[in-house]
């Protein structure tokens, strides 16, 4: 019996989708293989780091999919032993890779995280980047300071607002069923946002889901009470 | 390169080369280990040396570990009276010589305090008698408490199988592959498989194990050759193991037939470091969607 507001899980309400799945692991990678565990489907095994049709690398990685896959982002592990748990190198203490700030997943993929997209986009740009530190190098693109001064720096660049409290009004005002144009624009110019920084707010608040938006203003939130 | 060279020359590139660093370090790690048993059980002299895959020849870069075999006499009970109190007592030894000690099912795992793995088991037992052949371990887990086994009956079993290479290969694709099944009943059932056979080279007896995981899982039972009827090892490969196998079998075997062998394993070229740094840090500059990673530290 199904209970009245359940949602199933993707693979349960679209048996073909696991079927396209497998087979697009079976086509693109085939060290990777689906298979459900613990009402998730987890996609286990090897992932090569190519480049111009030279294997440079490979990682062995578990990638557990959302309920809603492909709607929203997956969780990746990589289990080899290999990458350190530890903040600097951006692991999360659940084991979990932190690929980005979740806003810029959003953003750059909208909200389309098939498998194909999530392994080619976030986490092979991650791998490259953990193959060039453990060489001694840098992260090719730079890396986010951790936790709210990353979220701050993220909507620096993808809005032209990021200090603190101006990015804790953003988050405030794109938490807002409706963003009106009249508006003061949260960048403290004085202008309303419609004058102002109407484009990337409106673009935000178009892709990024509440929740989302909900967790970085609560996280902001908290790192200026802890510096008030 | 035919697919017999391209998987010959994969085994090579596996291979721990004895001035490698990895070869070092482990026989360094391993020394240390050996002086701080010797030390701690003085008075018990262990029987110290190679188990596992070091001693059977079927090491592999991509995942290798040393087991430390730490043998106490049939008739001494200064390590512990009881299987059980060896094991603890050695786990305790190692920790108090600095180790962080993981406990497994017969083994003991050893990482340093900053969690780093020194890829070495220590197996302690004890000799069921006089002519130290047998030997009794403490089982953690598992119907028994303790099982009754044979190391040099294992390496024989292995080594002399004239299939170290296939297993190497099938470690190489567990690991690629993310297949969870122990070294053990691997071993035993890549044998089993390649048992009279008529199959040759290293491609059509590889292709022989992944056809028959792929048709035939279900018609092979694996024994303890040390110990036959008295470890049952059905547990270690179980409706679910054999799954495993059936599906990754049947992948590789589809992805061979369309790609090759060079598509499951990988690469095997040798590349520079400096030609894999520039590589990698093109590969970089050519993602279309760069992201920065980040730390949630909420």
């Amino acid at each position: 019996m199904v209970r009245r507001g359940v949602k199933l899980p993707w693979f349960i309400r679209e048996p073909d989708g696991l079927e396209a799945l497998r087979s697009t692991l079976r086509a693109k990678y085939p060290t990777l293989h689906a298979d459900e565990a613990n009402g998730r489907i987890v996609v286990l095994g090897s992932l090569p780091i190519s480049h111009q049709g030279t294997e440079l690398d490979w990682y062995l990685i578990e990638v557990a999919l959302p309920d809603d896959y492909p709607a929203s982002p997956a969780s990746v592990r990589e289990v080899g032993g290999r990458i350190p748990c530890m903040a600097d190198r951006h692991v999360n203490p659940d084991g979990t890779l932190c690929l980005a700030v979740p806003e810029e997943m959003w953003i750059k993929w909208k909200g389309k995280f098939d498998i194909g997209s999530f392994l080619e986009g976030p986490v092979r740009t991650f791998l490259i980047g953990n193959s060039l530190i453990e060489h001694g190098k840098e992260w090719p693109h730079g890396e986010r300071s951790h936790g709210a001064a990353g979220v701050c720096e993220f909507y620096r660049d993808a809005v032209g607002i990021g200090e603190p409290n101006q990015v804790l009004q953003l988050l405030g005002c794109l938490a807002k069923e409706r963003i009106k144009g009249h508006w003061v624009c949260p960048c403290g110019s004085g202008r309303i946002i419609r004058n102002c920084h109407r484009e990337p707010i409106f673009e935000m608040h178009a892709k990024l889901p509440p929740d989302v938006i909900k967790y970085s203003l609560n996280l902001v939130l908290k790192e200026i009470g802890n510096h008030s | 390169m035919t697919p017999n060279d391209y998987l010959a020359a994969l085994l090579k590139s596996q291979d721990l080369k004895s001035d490698g660093e990895e070869l070092k370090a482990l026989q360094s790690a391993r020394a240390d280990v050996e002086e701080a048993l010797r030390a701690d059980f003085s008075d018990c002299t262990p029987s110290i040396r190679y188990g596992g895959s070091k001693a059977k020849g079927t090491m592999i870069l991509d995942d290798y570990d040393l087991d430390v075999i730490c043998y106490f006499p049939h008739d001494d009970t200064s390590a512990g009276a009881t299987l059980e109190d060896i094991y603890k007592n050695v786990r305790s030894s190692l920790e108090e010589d600095g180790y962080v000690v993981t406990q497994r099912t017969t083994a003991l795992r050893l990482r340093d305090k900053e969690g780093g793995d020194f890829h070495i088991d220590v197996v302690p037992g004890r000799f069921t008698d006089a002519t130290k052949t047998d030997t009794y371990l403490h089982q953690n887990g598992g119907s028994k408490k303790f099982l009754k086994t044979n190391i040099q009956t294992h390496i024989d079993h292995v080594a002399k199988s004239g299939h170290t290479d296939i297993i190497r290969l099938m470690k190489i694709w567990r690991r690629r592959n993310g297949i969870s099944i122990k070294t053990f009943p691997m071993e035993l059932l890549i044998i089993e498989v390649l048992k009279g056979s008529k199959a040759q080279g290293l491609d059509g007896r590889l292709t022989r194990v992944f056809s028959e995981f792929r048709d035939n899982i279900h018609d092979y039972a694996i024994e303890d050759p040390a110990n036959p009827t008295g470890n049952d090892l059905s547990d270690l490969l179980n409706d679910g193991v054999r799954a495993s196998l059936t599906a990754g079998a049947t992948s590789t075997l589809q992805t061979v037939e369309a790609s090759g062998w060079d598509v499951v394993f990988g690469a095997v070229e040798a590349t520079s470091e400096s030609h894999k740094v520039a590589a990698l840090a093109a590969a970089a500059v050519h993602a279309p969607t760069p992201t920065r990673p980040w730390f949630d530290a909420a």
